[in-house]
């Protein structure tokens, strides 16, 4: 790795790595023909100082073998000189073009090419081309023109002029197809708005109703057991007071007998549903066990888009939210479920890391009952709902 | 701010948030240290990748519970971590995973000597 290089540009686009410059000149002249901004290299110390300089768009590996060439480049990743955007291109001989293809197939190259024991000249400015547009920085590259190509038969020209231009004809009306689609989702829009409209008008209501008899069955049901645990208490008392010393075999103490989950608890902690949208698990399920612990019905999810799915389908007193989450944080979850009609007023305590006051201030404007910060207390939380009742 | 001021494990945090009931205790730490083991393999790798963005979103998952079983130093070097991976800087992330694989192994100590 010694030999005089060609190309000396300081901050290439291009760069080619190799070992024998002179196995290359070929290649490299097609290169530079078409990218001014390129340099062949074949020292290492210069290598590293380019990649750190110039950040190349597109990096060729032509060392002596495949095998040579896979540690050059993972002895170049190893020090994190390609830790960023680029394209790369492995140039093998005939022989070795199985294993370069299996590289690809692995991604460890976006192309390869075989250049010995001959190259196909149009075959490598294909490739170089498509690895400059992929890079997508090739502002300052030179685009392929009619010189790049050599001399071609007058029809054929024309018959490749023709086929583009049908090319882009097809585009424009595939894109005017799809606008025309998209102004007529309009009319689906009106259909969602009046679906919309009558469950908001007829169906919701009708759900209402039914919970609501639900509920004033479920409250009946409690109030005759109730009554139920009265006389119990009071026959009890009556046999212990005539059967002294064997009291405890015929009649346990009220206490004893438990009928519902806490004697203290008012009931409408036991008929409240909450639900808990946390991503984490662990702090997910510290929070349900704090409410169910009080009596609560909890429900807890881990992401967004299960919480909107459970809450078009069931109605909740409230909802527990934390801020960050994959896919759909606090704040559009929120902004989804404002949208639920039998959402729009169930009150939403938001759970929150972040100090980002304007962040809250925002996801606040959609309508919270309150917010905590994380990890908070047991006694702040159970103060938070409280404010909510 | 040094790790050092801050507690290894601070039980108060948890008892405030379930109470006195060793059992759900030792459960949320068990789970914890699960979920550190499991989440700094995620860290590790995000950061070989450079992917800065999964490095922070891995961070603040982490973050929370940590800061829920009241782990302290690992909360701080999570913070950290989300500042670093935030700005691109790689060698700080680098510095706040080595003081976050620290803070995590000081946990597992303190419990299992605690345990003992």
């Amino acid at each position: 790795m010694s030999k005089e290089i060609e190309h000396v540009e300081r901050h290439p686009k291009v760069i080619l790595l190799c070992d024998k410059v002179e196995d290359l000149s070929g290649v490299a002249e097609l290169i530079s023909s078409q990218v001014d901004a390129f340099r062949t290299l074949n020292h290492f110390e210069e290598i590293q100082k380019i990649l750190v300089d110039s950040l190349p768009l597109v990096i060729i590996i032509a060392m002596s073998n495949v095998k040579r060439s896979i540690e050059l480049y993972s002895k170049l990743a190893k020090q994190s000189l390609l830790d960023y955007p680029h394209e790369n291109i492995l140039l093998c001989e005939n022989k070795e073009s199985g294993i370069a293809f299996r590289c690809c197939m692995k991604g460890i190259f976006n192309d390869y090419f075989v250049y010995k024991p001959m190259y196909e000249n149009y075959r490598l400015r294909m490739i170089l081309n498509n690895a400059l547009v992929n890079s997508k920085k090739n502002n300052d590259i030179k685009n392929l023109t009619d010189e790049h190509f050599g001399h071609i038969d007058a029809d054929v020209k024309q018959l490749l002029d023709d086929a583009a231009q049908y090319q882009n004809s097809t585009k424009q009306k595939l894109h005017s197809v799809r606008s025309d689609l998209a102004k007529q989702q309009g009319i689906n829009e009106a259909q969602t708005a009046l679906i919309d409209e009558l469950r908001e008008k007829y169906i919701a209501p009708l759900l209402n109703e039914l919970e609501s008899q639900l509920n004033s069955s479920v409250t009946e049901l409690i109030d005759k057991l109730k009554d139920k645990q009265h006389s119990l208490s009071h026959t009890s008392e009556l046999l212990k007071q005539s059967t002294a010393p064997n009291h405890r075999n015929l009649a346990p103490p009220l206490n004893e007998i438990n009928l519902e989950p806490s004697q203290e608890q008012p009931l409408q902690k036991i008929q409240s549903k909450i639900m808990v949208v946390e991503d984490n698990d662990i702090y997910r399920n510290i929070i349900g066990q704090i409410l169910i612990d009080e009596g609560y019905h909890v429900n807890c999810v881990a992401t967004g888009l299960e919480a909107i799915k459970i809450l078009r389908k069931e109605k909740y007193d409230l909802v527990f939210m934390d801020l960050f989450m994959p896919d759909l944080d606090g704040y559009n979850t929120t902004r989804n479920i404002r949208n639920i009609p039998n959402c729009k007023e169930v009150p939403i305590i938001a759970l929150t890391s972040n100090k980002n006051k304007d962040l809250i201030k925002k996801w606040a404007s959609l309508g919270l009952a309150a917010y905590i910060t994380k990890p908070s207390t047991k006694l702040s939380i159970l103060k938070a709902i409280e404010k909510c009742s | 701010m040094k790790t050092e001021q801050l507690q290894i494990i601070n039980k108060d945090t948890i008892k405030q948030l379930i109470g006195d009931n060793s059992h759900e205790i030792d459960s949320f730490y068990q789970q914890f240290l699960q979920q550190a083991k499991t989440s700094l393999k995620k860290l590790a790798d995000y950061y070989q990748q450079s992917a800065f963005n999964e490095l922070r979103n891995e961070a603040h998952y982490l973050k929370t519970s940590a800061t829920a079983v009241g782990a302290e130093r690992c909360s701080y070097c999570l913070q950290q971590l989300e500042f670093s991976s935030h700005a691109l800087d790689k060698e700080q992330c680098k510095t706040h995973l080595q003081s976050l694989s620290h803070a995590i192994k000081e946990v597992f100590y303190a419990l299992s000597h605690q345990s003992n």
